[in-house]
């Protein structure tokens, strides 16, 4: 917590004044036991030494005071004939002249140096106070940040509260506070706080411009953008110093900083934003187009051949052949067309999980049968507690994600390969996985096998990488996580883990 | 099936329309062509078709209010083609009175089959008791179920589903159907009960249970009970 800038007293405390009275009394007391044994002239020295010591701790007022009561004290006591302010002797009144003025000059003279050294320490004080805010600015991760910590940190510093007000648009009509949870502003305070935001100068109390105010409202500005508005308002009997708005100011400039830190940031990342939107733009593109035309190309050749095979009347087994092709193309086309619909309902974010009470082992037969012509002749093994209960879920949802990792673990490894499918479920969870015993995935590609149109092998074809990114969108929008890691013993390993409540099978056979 | 059936195509895409009467009239149908849903809701009244197909996307209005209009005076069977994958609308034409439906693109063996089926009087409708796939045989007079000759014991309640699965055999049949027919009206959202009966019935009938293929779960609309195993 920085600690409060002492601030000088516009007037010294009658603490002083008592001092500077009782201090020349008993300069005067310890003289009139001294007079029988040394001469006046002796004594003016004294009061002389009590002045001067008086100017090293007390302020000009007190000291002046001191200087004016030892004159007249030594005048009154000490110069013949004592008991009277007249002085008879040319060189007593030289003396008492001497005396008077040299108090006055050692008064005002330690007190001025007082003063500036008080003022150099403040500009120390003020320095450090800034290169503090200036470090806590630097340090806050975000704009939100920057700005709380800004309010609290001027609000420790000085006797007055700091309120942030942001633009809500270019023009600086919607200034708002920040965090708007504050207070709203009164209409005449929002028209200052436009007033010094449109101007870029600090208006308000303490300034020219209308300085009825409350507040002092200092632009956050940086070069020719204004970005909001620091409004000081002084806690009820204080006021601001010139210095202390002058730190102010270099506040409010480093607000902006920080503001334009910000923005800056934003601009990068809605460039990086952009790039990943036109990266992905051009593998849709290449990759819709490669992946949409073959097989139309293949319908397309095989029913040419299949027509004129026709018209010959002969060769069955070729016109079988050649029906198969297109049976192929347009099962492909088919598998392409919906995944890119299933892509674009995940994206358009239309997906609402519809829960009902599911049977595991069910909705794990039933991804199989949708991937069967995928899947072939493998082998699949699976292994299931038999105690599986009920679980609540989007049956639909899961059972395509599923499918997805299946058809993924079929078209990656050989058809010789099993894959193995295994299911757990706990109270609160449950996670389904499908491993293969195939080549595993290559590293660093681990995190991005998730991504659309990735394809962890470019050189086969027949799909647009998004089986498993359709899979990662239906599980998350079923508020669940996927993820893949490859197996010690060879081969990857998908894992689905979807939150799910769950029901015992016979609690709910007695139900029914 | 006999000859000279009458099949109404409502649809109003030509290729696919052509690509139908191909195979219906392969499969001996006297085809006719609507591509509006009033067109359709005309040649219904003039054709007296044995089977309708009807696409549930037509320009003039949509399919299932055609369905609606036309089940307010006839039971023909009626099945419909839906190009969107999108279980809710299927729901809704069954529950609208569809005897059943096919996915865009459908297999053309399939559609036939669909089509064999629905036109086929259910086995309460020709008092016939017994009903065969496979080596399953129901004797729904007796309440006797056997798999490859030998007798399948069967608690009230599994028996009740699956003669409700029998009573539509190869006709897709709802949740909600199900569990009205079975648990009564009240249990109509209650479809984990259906889930954990299914589960026993499969366990008890189908040699593989890991892969049903008596039993088929058609996701997010119901079960279809496979006549040709």
């Amino acid at each position: 917590m920085p600690a409060a800038i002492p601030r000088a007293p516009a007037f010294a405390p009658a603490r002083e004044y008592a001092f500077a009275v009782l201090g020349v009394a008993a300069v005067t007391v310890a003289c009139r036991f001294l007079s029988g044994v040394i001469g006046y002239t002796a004594i003016s020295l004294i009061y002389l030494v009590g002045v001067l010591l008086a100017g090293m701790i007390l302020s000009r007022g007190p000291v002046l005071l001191a200087a004016a009561l030892s004159a007249l004290c030594f005048n009154f006591l000490f110069i013949p004939p004592v008991f009277t302010l007249h002085i008879h002797k040319v060189e007593d009144a030289l003396m008492f002249v001497t005396f008077f003025v040299a108090a006055l000059a050692v008064g005002s003279l330690t007190t001025r140096l007082k003063a500036s050294e008080q003022t150099e320490r403040g500009r120390e004080q003020r320095a450090t106070a800034l290169s503090h805010f200036a470090q806590k600015m630097s340090a806050a991760p975000s704009v939100e940040v920057a700005f709380a910590a800004a309010t609290v940190h001027v609000a420790e510093l000085f006797p007055a509260d700091a309120t942030i007000l942001v633009s809500q648009n270019k023009g600086g009509s919607g200034l708002v506070p920040y965090p708007v949870d504050l207070a709203a502003l009164r209409e005449d305070e929002k028209e200052v706080a436009a007033l010094a935001f449109s101007r870029g100068e600090r208006v308000g109390r303490f300034t020219s411009f209308r300085p009825e105010s409350a507040g002092t409202y200092l632009p956050i500005k940086r070069l020719d953008t204004t970005f909001g508005v620091l409004r000081i308002t002084p806690r009820a009997g204080t006021t601001l110093t010139a210095d202390e708005l002058e730190l102010l100011e270099a506040f409010a400039a480093q607000l902006a900083n920080v503001a334009e830190r910000d923005r800056l940031m934003q601009i990068a990342a809605q460039a990086q934003l952009s790039e990943e939107a036109e990266r992905l733009r051009k593998a849709l593109l290449d990759c819709v187009s490669h992946e949409l035309k073959t097989p139309i190309a293949a319908i397309a050749a095989a029913s040419q051949a299949l027509l004129h095979s026709a018209l010959d009347g002969k060769d069955t087994r070729l016109s079988r052949q050649l029906s198969e092709e297109i049976q192929q193309g347009s099962r492909r086309l088919n598998r392409i067309v919906n995944n890119l619909l299933d892509m674009t309902r995940l994206e358009s974010a239309v997906i609402q999980p519809q829960r009902e009470w599911c049977d595991v082992p069910e909705l794990l037969s039933s991804a199989i049968e949708t991937e069967k012509e995928t899947i072939g002749q493998r082998e699949i093994l699976r292994s299931l507690p038999e105690d599986l209960p009920m679980a609540f879920l989007d049956f639909s949802l899961i059972e395509q994600a599923v499918a997805k990792l299946l058809a993924n673990a079929a078209s990656y490894t050989r058809a010789e390969l099993p894959i193995e499918i295994a299911a757990s479920c706990t109270d609160e969870q449950l996670t389904i996985s499908v491993a293969d015993r195939g080549n595993g995935l290559a590293a660093g590609s681990l995190d991005k096998i998730f991504e659309k149109f990735y394809r962890a092998d470019t050189t086969r074809t027949g799909n647009l990488g998004l089986g498993l990114s359709i899979a990662r969108g239906f599980v998350e929008a079923h508020g669940g996580t996927i993820s893949a890691r490859n197996r010690k013993e060879g081969g990857a390993r998908f894992t689905i883990v979807v939150p799910v409540r769950t029901m015992d099978r016979a609690s709910l056979e007695a139900a029914s | 099936m006999k000859a000279g059936h009458v099949a109404l195509i409502i649809e109003d895409e030509k290729q696919i329309r052509r690509l139908l009467r191909i195979a219906l009239e392969g499969a001996d149908h006297q085809v006719f062509e609507a591509e509006t849903g009033q067109a359709g809701l005309t040649e219904i009244v003039h054709r007296r078709p044995d089977v309708v197909l009807l696409d549930l996307g037509l320009p003039d209005m949509e399919g299932i209010k055609v369905l609606r209009r036309l089940r307010e005076w006839t039971r023909v069977p009626v099945l419909i083609l839906s190009v969107r994958d999108d279980p809710e609308e299927k729901v809704g034409a069954l529950d609208a009175g569809a005897d059943d439906y096919v996915t865009k693109p459908f297999d053309t063996a399939e559609l036939l089959a669909r089509v064999r089926v629905i036109q086929r009087r259910s086995i309460v409708e020709t008092g016939e008791p017994v009903f065969e796939s496979g080596s399953l045989t129901v004797d729904l007079s007796a309440r006797r179920v056997t798999l490859a000759g030998t007798e399948v014991r069967l608690t009230p309640t599994e028996y009740a589903l699956l003669r409700a699965l029998v009573q539509h055999a190869g006709k897709v049949v709802t949740h909600r159907q199900l569990l009205r027919t079975v648990w009564g009206e009240k249990a109509e959202s209650q479809a984990q009960y259906l889930r954990v009966y299914i589960t026993h019935l499969r366990k008890k009938l189908e040699s593989g249970a890991d892969a049903p293929q008596l039993i088929r779960t058609e996701v997010g609309i119901g079960y279809r009970l496979s006549t040709d195993l």
